[in-house]
């Protein structure tokens, strides 16, 4: 079974008075396998974003279809699922517990049954609980990322969906953000993120979607990809290079 | 509703961490202390400088939330992206732009609340029940406008750049208030165009002309009930239609 599956989906940004319209997503479609992670590849203003904030709603896309677990994003579907966006800014007059508990409330209502503890699970997997009471103004740009992941996993969703988790960070928070993405692996959630840092998607991914211009250039097992190039970076190279030589 | 409430409640938190309310305050009371001194250089008219000034001090107070807030409210948002975390939950578009106008709300009732009380101690209108009527009628009107101002420049911001919301808030605002003023002119000028240019107002305007109430005038003589109804029917009519449109213009936009 799939947790997601997209299907044509287009996307065209109107552009200004004197200004061409930009086609940013042309019939992308893709599925995630449950149980495994994904890659989302793909070089700079390939889509990968607009791809992932069109799952979302937040950009309407023209046409197309999005199904989680089968169904089109719904109240209950959405607290199944967790999500980090590309560059988390979030509510930094909030401390690190109060910002966890809105999104708590968001998810399950005003009942704070059980709250703490996935609170305090959530803050001890990102190594936050010392800091869990001061506001997010005074946090680092890798503690900001952390506690977003410790949002995405509060409720302990059953999909993953992270906009390039790692950009940004220093080698230690790269491995640490890595060494949390296996945990909820272990643990059997579905993770599906976008990085253009190839190495970590060989590390971490069983499947791959490989973006370009807006068209979906792969999507299937990653080991198949890379049997056939022996890199990953090979393997993206040739492919793009080759659809950029058609284009 | 608990998830309105919970964004309200940010988005109130927000605004009280970040000293907007404090400063807001500081502002507003100054205006009414500054109304106060005011008042003690005129010995027959200590009470009327007293109740104009005070009046228009929490005016100002309510105006500038109102405008500034307003203004960034939902753009702030979108701009820094903090509202995909957000919306990435089990919360609606509408849901998510309910909460963050309750929040402004409730700071501009806490901030009417805090004034009233200082300026009502100040003019003593707690000895007489009429005089206490027509206060709370007065500060209630002030409530309501700087409701439906907030509407107006939050559903500008959708559409224009903050600061431009913010001037159009401005513009609303002043023709709000001069719409008698520019109808009786209109109708001496006879001017086609100046009378169909004054309708049209009429109809895109809340008509703020007629809650000019805040003067010691009205605190003495009362608001005759009829124009109190008048004025909850028609502000809550534009404040209903302007959170419509908001949420309207909200759930099309593109979250960039």
């Amino acid at each position: 079974m799939s947790v997601l599956e997209v299907h044509n989906l287009n996307k065209t940004f109107k552009g200004g008075l004197f200004e061409k319209d930009h086609s940013v997503l042309r019939n992308v479609s893709f599925r995630l396998p449950e149980g495994q992670t994904s890659g989302f590849v793909g070089s700079n203003g390939s889509g990968k974003t607009t791809t992932i904030k069109c799952l979302f709603d937040f950009i309407r896309p023209d046409s197309g279809q999005i199904h989680f677990f089968g169904k089109p994003l719904s109240s209950e579907s959405k607290t199944r699922i967790g999500y980090l966006p590309e560059r988390p800014y979030l509510y930094e007059f909030l401390t690190g517990v109060e910002f966890l508990r809105l999104h708590w409330n968001l998810c399950y209502g005003a009942s704070l049954k059980d709250f703490y503890a996935r609170a305090d699970e959530a803050l001890k997997k990102v190594d936050l609980t010392h800091v869990k009471d001061r506001r997010l103004r005074t946090y680092s740009k890798g503690m900001l990322q952390r506690v977003g992941i410790a949002q995405a996993i509060l409720s302990r969703p059953e999909l993953l969906i992270l906009d390039e988790p790692m950009s940004g960070l220093d080698p230690d928070g790269r491995s640490m953000v890595k060494d949390i993405l296996k945990q909820e692996q272990q643990r059997g959630v579905s993770l599906f993120f976008s990085s253009h840092l190839l190495l970590d998607m060989e590390e971490l991914c069983q499947h791959l979607v490989v973006i370009n211009r807006g068209q979906i250039l792969y999507d299937g097992a990653l080991k198949s990809f890379v049997n056939e190039y022996q890199s990953l970076e090979k393997a993206f190279s040739v492919l793009k290079g080759k659809e950029d030589a058609r284009d | 509703m608990i998830k309105v409430f919970t964004l309200a409640k940010t988005t109130l938190q927000e605004m009280l961490r970040e000293k907007v309310f404090s400063i807001v305050l500081l502002i507003a009371i100054a205006l009414i202390a500054l109304s106060f001194l005011l008042g003690a250089l005129s010995l027959a008219e200590q009470r009327k400088i007293l109740a104009d000034f005070g009046f228009l001090g929490i005016e100002i107070g309510l105006l500038g939330v109102s405008l500034f807030s307003g203004s960034y409210l939902i753009s702030k948002e979108i701009e820094k992206q903090t509202c995909l975390l957000i919306l990435s939950r089990p919360v609606s578009r509408s849901q998510f732009m309910m909460g963050k106008i309750f929040g402004v709300i409730a700071l501009n009732t806490l901030l009417l609340v805090s004034l009233a009380l200082v300026l009502g101690g100040l003019l003593g209108v707690w000895s007489d029940i009429d005089t206490l009527l027509a206060y709370l009628k007065i500060c209630l009107s002030l409530w309501f406008e700087s409701s439906v101002v907030l509407g107006w420049v939050i559903c500008l911001s959708l559409v224009v750049r903050p600061v431009l919301a913010l001037g159009g808030g401005v513009i609303v605002f002043l023709l709000g208030h001069w719409l008698g003023d520019l109808t009786f002119f209109a109708q001496k000028s006879k001017d086609e165009f100046f009378l169909l240019g004054v309708r049209f107002f009429h109809w895109v305007t809340p008509n703020l002309y007629k809650l000019n109430w805040k003067s010691a005038y009205f605190l003495d003589t009362g608001i005759p009930l009829q124009n109190f109804f008048w004025m909850l029917a028609h502000m809550t009519g534009w404040m209903i239609l302007l959170v419509l449109l908001a949420n309207f213009l909200f759930r099309r936009k593109d979250i960039v």
